[in-house]
């Protein structure tokens, strides 16, 4: 049998492909080496932290937005599968997160069959789906409040704090 | 004096009866193409001002020769039979009073060919009342110029002031004629009243003399005798004068080369000067290093805590404290079914028989720990079944369906690890703010300490030639020489001293000697003024000489802080300007480099012109107060068509800060409009990028655009009007 948490880790969580401009301000997409990251504007050294950090403003803001992760709206742009996401402490707080918004007892994946666990991780990436979607909108707001908002230093922390 | 207001009414190419110029104190940029009416525009302060305009070749064009031409082709075209009128009117502040300036210039057109010109123009002054402008009686041109002359600039002052740069501004200042250089400084500065005293005090000494030497020739008694005493005299009093002369330029040299070993021992000092900077420089800027690295890191780490220190879960508690109500909800389940497993358990059987007893047990058919049968099928020999191993349910089965149990403890743990730092989240970003800003600040102000040291550095490296240590070489073998110098100087002085003593000695014997064979018979007051009068020419020379010699001096430092604020951006000067007496009434400005050597010869077009526009400069603003560059504006078109844009900016804030007013035109700072044809328009960028310089010198800027309506032909003067746009 399947633990669900393996399951759910190998996902790719997909974004809509009208956020994919915040990648290109915001990401360096390959990575990259510290001399990169000179490039203030370029504060994710990966796609995926822009995702988690997506991610954890929709939870903050308790904006979890509907997301249909088929069709031509999805971008192409890739995010590695969630168990390449570091750090690690924040892969598993997001992880438990998304397990205890899915709300369902525990115990109850003990017991599911493997059809059922396949069934139950497609879910679970959603909800981190949705969640990263309500983030990126709350950004994407931000940002055309004031274009150079994220430009400036320590932006993206502050906007953590604010309300 | 400050220029207000020029209105130019169908004047050459400025068609029509509204073409007004405000200007302002501070730069007035005149922005125009060729053919777009610069010249024109500084033809017409000169034509005001003089009845005329400069012609090609640098001289005077006046309107009875230019006549008809002055007036707009245009309008002369378009007009039908009648008079037609051309006019420039000036509006300008002298000290408080406002005057107004109008000539004028008509024609009378009969047909299409038939003009008649006048003969002359006709000029009026106006004067500021509170309410309005009243016109000054002047009768004619004579009194016109003359009111000019004593109320608003005088005229010989206008040609260094006002000038074309691409007719060559040596009719502003000539440096490569030392009599026309000396005539310049002579005329600007103050050094003027000197020459007056001189002469004036020569010509005083002359005519007593005459008077003097007059009454001793009238004289019968011993009169050969007389004669040649006073001949003698006459001989002494030139020798004497010629050895003053040799002493006074053995004291020139005495003086040059004390001048240089001063320089040579300021650049030594200035050597030891640029060690001590070095090594502070050197500490600066490891200082500056290491905090612009901390910077560095700062802004790269400025967003990482969101991930390293994991600001991002502030405010996921709601969310965290379900998955550990969960998690709990899970482990009681686990211990809930541990504890019934065990209540569940069949009752333990007496002792612990083994595997093979109990094999035993059920071949026979027979408990033999309860002393009983127990026939196969029946309840006593199924207990006995179960207590073979295989059979026996056991509590890691149990354990073993809690399959996600590590995984969800993982991830609990987990969230107590991270959850324990975030009550500091927010001080945390705080204190990172903080020390971003702090670092910022050092950065800035160990920028600022490096950039003042490497200027001082930089002053000492070009403006002294204090480059290496074969430099210092040489400055210390050309010290020696000048020790050598300045030996045999000081012998050749002593000699030209003791002769002039020998002179002196004879001198005061032979008028003795004229003294006796004279008896009373000279007027003792005559004597006397004659000895007044020699005392005093010496004194006012001397005066001169000292005075020339400090001006040129100021002259020399004010000209070259012109010339290097002027060139030292572009980086394409070297040396520094000197001023050397030629003859008795002769300067020539040279530049020599670190080496002292003369370079003059070796200078570009735009050297050479930087040159000569800093001596202008100097010349116009060394004084107590700024003399003549406070008094008038500088009105120049076209000056620096040999500089490149760096340069011109430099000359631009260098004006700036030496005139009160300057009014400039010129093409530079226009670019290709690509929405008209063959039109310009304002490089407003770069003029941005001035009025920003400008602000900060706390000098005004104003810009001025002359345009030509789209769709007419520059060089057809039949339908060229100017359109003046002022620059925002």
């Amino acid at each position: 049998m399947s633990i669900i948490v393996n399951k759910l880790k190998i996902k790719r969580p997909k974004f809509h492909r009208d956020y994919e401009y915040l990648f290109d301000k915001y990401s360096r997409k390959g990575g990259g080496n510290e001399e990169g990251r000179l490039d203030r504007a370029k504060v994710f050294a990966k796609n995926y932290e822009l995702y988690i950090y997506a991610f954890f403003m929709g939870v903050r803001r308790k904006i979890r937005k509907p997301f249909n992760n088929r069709g031509s709206d999805i971008s192409k742009q890739n995010v590695l599968t969630i168990e390449e996401w570091k750090p690690f402490e924040l892969q598993r707080h997001l992880i438990a997160c998304t397990i205890a918004e899915a709300g369902i007892p525990l115990r109850e994946y003990d017991t599911m069959d493997e059809k059922k666990i396949d069934a139950k991780s497609t879910e679970l990436r959603s909800i981190v789906e949705e969640y990263a979607n309500g983030g990126f909108s709350i950004i994407h707001e931000r940002f055309n409040e004031d274009k150079d908002f994220f430009t400036e230093m320590f932006a993206f922390s502050k906007f953590v704090f604010g309300d | 004096m400050v220029v207000s207001k020029v209105l130019l009414k169908n004047f050459l190419c400025f068609y029509g009866e509204n073409n007004i110029i405000e200007f302002r104190k501070g730069l007035n940029l005149i922005l125009g193409g060729n053919g777009y009416g610069k010249t024109k525009l500084y033809d017409a302060f000169f034509w005001v001002f003089t009845d005329g305009i400069t012609n090609q070749q640098g001289n005077f064009d006046f309107t009875k020769i230019i006549r008809d031409r002055l007036i707009s082709q245009k309008a002369l075209e378009e007009s039908g039979q009648g008079k037609i009128t051309c006019e420039v009117s000036i509006d300008l502040t002298k000290i408080n009073l406002e005057y107004r300036i109008v000539r004028q210039y008509s024609i009378t057109k009969n047909n299409e060919s038939n003009i008649i010109p006048e003969h002359e123009s006709f000029v009026k002054i106006f004067k500021k009342t509170e309410t309005e402008f009243l016109p000054i009686d002047i009768p004619d041109e004579d009194s016109f110029k003359s009111y000019i002359q004593n109320n608003i600039i005088p005229f010989d002052k206008l040609d260094h002031i006002w000038f074309q740069g691409e007719r060559g501004i040596t009719k502003a200042v000539d440096t490569s004629n030392s009599k026309s250089l000396y005539k310049t400084i002579k005329n600007l500065s103050y050094i003027e009243h000197w020459e007056d005293y001189s002469r004036t005090a020569e010509e005083a000494f002359k005519r007593i003399n005459r008077i003097y030497e007059k009454e001793i020739r009238g004289q019968k008694n011993k009169s050969k005798e007389k004669n040649l005493t006073l001949n003698r005299i006459k001989e002494l009093e030139e020798e004497r004068l010629n050895k003053k002369e040799q002493i006074g330029i053995i004291n020139d040299e005495i003086e040059l080369i004390n001048v240089a070993k001063e320089r040579i021992n300021k650049n030594l000092k200035s050597h030891t000067r640029i060690n001590e900077i070095k090594a502070k420089k050197d500490k600066i800027y490891e200082e500056y290093s290491k905090a612009k690295q901390e910077l560095n890191i700062s802004i790269n780490e400025s967003d990482r805590q969101l991930f390293n220190e994991f600001w991002l879960i502030h405010g996921t508690e709601y969310l965290t404290n379900k998955f550990s109500g969960l998690h709990k909800n899970y482990t009681y389940q686990k211990q809930d079914d541990l504890r019934a497993f065990n209540q569940d358990l069949p009752p333990i059987p007496f002792g612990n028989p083994k595997e093979m007893h109990i094999k035993k047990m059920l071949e026979d058919e027979y408990c033999h720990i309860c002393n009983r049968p127990a026939a196969k099928g029946s309840e006593h020999y199924k207990n006995l079944e179960r207590l073979l191993p295989k059979n026996y349910p056991r509590v890691e089965d149990l354990k073993e369906t809690y399959l996600h149990e590590e995984v969800f403890e993982n991830l609990a743990k987990n969230l107590i690890r991270i959850d324990t730092n975030k009550e500091s989240f927010q001080d945390d970003l705080e204190k990172a703010q903080l020390r971003y800003y702090q670092l910022e600040e050092r950065v800035k102000a160990l920028n600022e300490q490096l950039k003042s040291v490497v200027e001082e550095e930089d002053y000492l490296l070009k403006n002294l030639g204090i480059n290496s240590s074969e430099v210092i070489a040489v400055e210390i073998a050309k010290y020696d020489q000048y020790f050598k110098d300045s030996n045999q100087n000081a012998k050749k002085q002593a000699i030209l001293e003791q002769d002039l003593e020998i002179i002196d000695a004879e001198y005061a014997k032979e008028s003795e000697k004229l003294d006796k064979l004279l008896g009373d018979t000279i007027d003792p007051q005559t004597k006397k003024y004659k000895e007044y009068f020699d005392d005093l020419r010496s004194a006012v020379k001397y005066g001169k000489d000292k005075e020339y010699k400090r001006l040129v001096r100021m002259l020399e430092e004010q000209a070259n802080r012109h010339y290097q604020n002027i060139n030292k951006l572009s980086g394409a000067y070297e040396g520094t300007i000197r001023f050397e007496k030629v003859g008795e009434e002769g300067y020539s400005s040279k530049i020599y480099n670190s080496n002292n050597e003369d370079r003059t010869s070796n200078m570009n077009t735009s050297q050479v012109l930087s040159m000569q526009l800093s001596i202008l400069m100097a010349i116009l603003s060394t004084n107590e107060d700024r003399g003549l560059a406070k008094a008038y504006p500088l009105i120049a078109d076209a000056p620096n068509s040999a500089f490149d844009y760096k340069k011109r900016a430099a000359l631009l804030k260098e004006i700036a800060i030496t005139f009160d007013q300057s009014i400039m035109m010129m093409f530079e700072y226009l670019v290709d409009d690509p929405s008209r044809l063959n039109r310009y328009r304002v490089d407003m960028e770069a003029i941005a990028e001035l009025k920003r310089v400008f602000n900060s010198l706390g000098v005004g800027l104003n810009v001025i655009h002359l345009d030509i309506p789209d769709g007419v032909n520059v060089k057809n003067l039949g339908e060229l009007s100017i359109q003046i746009k002022t620059v925002n």
